[in-house]
């Protein structure tokens, strides 16, 4: 992987100059992330090199990196309980819409320092700025609870993530982060938006993509239960089936 | 080590999930038990999601049922004809269970019935058990005989129309107490993930006054089919059948339960039933407690189902 990184990263010094004043090239250890039965998680290498053409200055304050990603999106449900003849049971929920499965905000400096002007709100920089609006039809008195909740919860189960000083600046121009991939998380197209800020303003982004796949058994098992349902059932009861025949035959006692 | 679930998605430990089913097989081989009551629970402690639990405890039960109900075929010990109108009712049952399911699931109280379902039904067996087994120690501790259990006469149900013969059983019953008891074991099966033997039997014993030599026998048959029919309709309706968890669960389960058969041999039927009903009345008290202690996060998230 090593020696990938560093042929892309040669590639990338030689690409061609920019139109903008900086321009920003990134490269990913891998564009596929296989789950097996053995998958615990794993990590991402995003790196990349911030170019400035020949007239540009140097930046005095140096440069701050935000690498979001996105997962897939899924519809969710937030409900709260309520203590109801003593017991906690679900009552108030809000409808969730397209969320993104996954999403992490990776920094170079922590993201409350830049300025918050409307660009973070737009790209969707950091989970303050993350758009999650409750659908209207279930929208419950208290929205904003029902949103922190969300977020809340997916980060308890390290699937919202927002971490400064996660990228790290190799030289004032080339940085790099780990994107880590817990083991829970969806498969579908993941993409990873990198920006640059200098000055307090956005001065170069760059988009990459990567999928995450089932493959080997797993994937077979899931893609059987999901688009042949009945077969799998069937298949299911059959193994059931087999398994206990086979102890009885194993373990006879009469 | 670690395993990833394809259907849950999520991984687990293989030892602790072997173990677990290793552990409730030894228990189920000692008592004589299917044991989906127990491991149902706890799957739902270890964090499997209540859904994927239940119904992959009914896949699993198939498997733990079926070498018994063979055992019982080849000695001719179970009523056919009495199986296949319970297996009738049983399938009408887990298909509104199956419904009922899904309807709890897109409201978001499916795990709340779930454990509303088990703290009703392990407080009431486990209760029994305990008030049984203490009752039969007393007296042998006293001296005197344990007395065999005598039911009444339950003429009402003599009385019902649509008799059918069931020869094996000796008896000329109404279908309808039959067809009822299916229906009711099938909704157990879909909702609780269980196979029902531990209402099935009792009934079958006091309710149908079925010869006891058919009694067991009769139960895992019809127990086979409507496990194997709910396997099927939760793997099309709710999706959350994990073959993978049911395999795990299936070879620790074999295991356990044959040191657990020789365990059992060792124990008194008495204090076995005090065992259990002990074990029985903890996993209740546990469940209880999680539905009455106020959660550490009083919001959850989770999946928009039939959306």
């Amino acid at each position: 992987m090593l020696r990938r990184l560093a042929l892309l990263l040669l590639m990338l010094a030689a690409a061609a100059v920019p139109a903008r004043a900086e321009r920003v090239v990134a490269g990913l250890s891998d564009t596929v992330v296989n789950i097996q039965s053995n998958f615990v998680g794993t990590e991402l290498t995003l790196f990349g090199v911030i170019q400035r053409d020949a007239n540009t200055v140097g930046r005095a304050h140096g440069y701050t990196v935000v690498v979001t990603v996105r997962g897939p999106t899924e519809n969710l449900v937030t409900r709260r309980k309520d203590r109801v003849a003593g017991i906690w049971m679900n009552t108030e929920s809000a409808t969730f819409m397209n969320v993104p499965s996954y999403y992490a905000a990776l920094s170079s400096h922590p993201i409350s320092r830049l300025p918050q002007t409307g660009t973070l709100k737009r790209l969707q920089i950091g989970l303050a700025n993350l758009d999650l609006e409750p659908e209207e039809a279930t929208r419950p008195a208290d929205p904003a609870a029902f949103r922190e909740a969300l977020v809340r919860r997916k980060a308890a189960q390290n699937l919202y993530i927002e971490k400064a000083r996660a990228v790290a600046m190799v030289e004032p121009t080339v940085f790099m982060t780990r994107i880590p991939l817990p083991a829970n998380i969806d498969t579908g197209g993941y993409r990873a938006n990198v920006y640059i800020f200098a000055d307090g303003a956005l001065v170069g982004e760059e988009q990459l993509g990567f999928w995450v796949m089932k493959t080997g058994f797993e994937a077979a098992v899931f893609d059987l239960a999901l688009d042949q349902p009945l077969l799998y059932g069937i298949a299911a009861v059959i193994l059931a089936v087999f398994a206990g025949w086979f102890a009885g035959v194993v373990f006879r006692r009469d | 080590m670690q395993i990833y679930l394809p259907v849950a998605e999520l991984a687990v430990n293989m030892f602790m999930i072997l173990g677990m089913g290793a552990a409730v097989g030894f228990l189920s081989g000692m008592f004589g038990v299917g044991g989906g009551f127990l491991l149902t629970p706890l799957l739902i402690f270890s964090g499997i999601p209540p859904a994927v639990a239940v119904a992959t405890q009914a896949n699993q039960t198939v498997a733990t049922s079926v070498s018994g109900a063979l055992a019982h075929w080849r000695r001719r010990s179970l009523d056919v004809r009495l199986g296949l109108v319970l297996v009738a009712g049983g399938a009408v049952g887990s298909f509104i269970g199956a419904w009922l399911f899904r309807l709890l699931q897109a409201l978001g109280q499916l795990d709340l019935a779930v454990s509303l379902l088990y703290v009703i039904f392990l407080g009431l067996i486990g209760g029994l058990m305990m008030l049984e087994s203490a009752r039969a120690m007393w007296l042998r501790r006293r001296g005197r005989p344990v007395p065999a259990r005598r039911p009444g006469q339950h003429r009402w149900i003599h009385g019902l129309p649509l008799k059918v013969r069931f020869k094996q059983s000796r008896l000329y019953i109404s279908a309808i107490p039959v067809v009822l008891l299916g229906v009711f074991i099938g909704l157990l099966v879909a909702i609780m993930g269980v196979g029902g033997g531990f209402i099935m039997v009792p009934a079958l014993i006091y309710l149908l006054r079925v010869p006891t030599n058919v009694v067991i026998g009769t139960s895992l048959f019809q127990i086979v089919f409507v496990t194997a029919l709910t396997t099927v309709l939760h793997a099309t309706v709710t999706g959350t059948v994990d073959v993978v968890l049911a395999l795990l669960l299936m070879a620790g389960g074999v295991i356990g339960a044959q040191f657990g058969a020789y365990a059992g041999q060792k124990l008194r039927g008495e204090q076995l039933r005090a065992l259990l009903g002990l074990l029985v009345l903890s996993v209740c008290v546990r469940l209880m407690i999680d539905l009455v202690v106020t959660p550490d996060d009083l919001y959850n998230v989770s999946g928009v189902v039939g959306g």
